[in-house]
């Protein structure tokens, strides 16, 4: 069977990262640099002015700017694609529900489908988390276990 | 060229086409610099390292 590291599927992959590392890190800076807010029609506009009041907004574009940079370079990308989750479902939700428009329509199933796809395809990492029974262990006994 | 090089070209030339097009709203505007530069980003550095396996390959 196939692997995600074969050679087309890795090569597709890496454009996929890139390309969401790219998108994530102009939707970041952009707000970062010139605290330019694009405008949002009907109530994602007052979702996203409400967000701003409470410091929200800019909370998460310093996040999508320092995701952005892990996958780029290829840091951490499984726990920087867990971190950007709540932000995507968001993106989701506002553009292709409550938005609506023709182009919110593509660019909520598209920041889905990237977040989702490289989910699936770092998917592996995350196999030891989905189990159905599982009994307190701390985070540092998991990391010596692994070394033993 | 190996026959992965052109799936992967395949594939990443199928998204370039479907993400520059909804970017567009299907026709509503046109594509903005925001639009782009992940496009052309993306496709220019997995180029290179398609490139350079693509050598790798020949040479051994």
């Amino acid at each position: 069977m196939k692997t995600a590291n074969d050679a087309s599927a890795k090569f597709v992959i890496q454009w996929l990262r890139l390309f969401f590392a790219i998108h994530l890190i102009f939707a970041g800076f952009r707000f970062i640099i010139f605290q330019e807010i694009p405008p949002s029609p009907g109530h994602v506009g007052e979702f996203v002015t409400a967000m701003e009041h409470i410091w929200m907004y800019q909370a998460v574009k310093w996040l999508e700017a320092f995701v952005g940079i892990l996958l780029l370079f290829d840091i951490a990308v499984p726990l920087a694609l867990v971190l950007e989750v709540p932000v995507t479902i968001t993106i989701f939700y506002l553009n292709t529900i409550v938005a609506g428009t023709a182009l919110q329509k593509f660019t909520g199933p598209q920041e889905l489908f990237l977040n989702g796809i490289l989910l699936l395809a770092y998917g592996g990492y995350y196999a030891r988390f989905l189990r159905v029974k599982a009994e307190p262990f701390w985070l540092w006994d998991g990391f010596r276990r692994k070394a033993e | 060229m190996q026959r992965a090089t052109w799936i992967a070209l395949a594939w990443i030339a199928g998204f370039v086409a479907v993400i520059a097009s909804g970017s567009t709203g299907f026709g509503e505007r046109s594509l903005r610099l925001y639009d782009i530069i992940p496009l052309i980003g993306a496709t220019v550095l997995t180029l290179f390292s398609l490139f350079r396996a693509e050598l790798n390959a020949r040479r051994s």
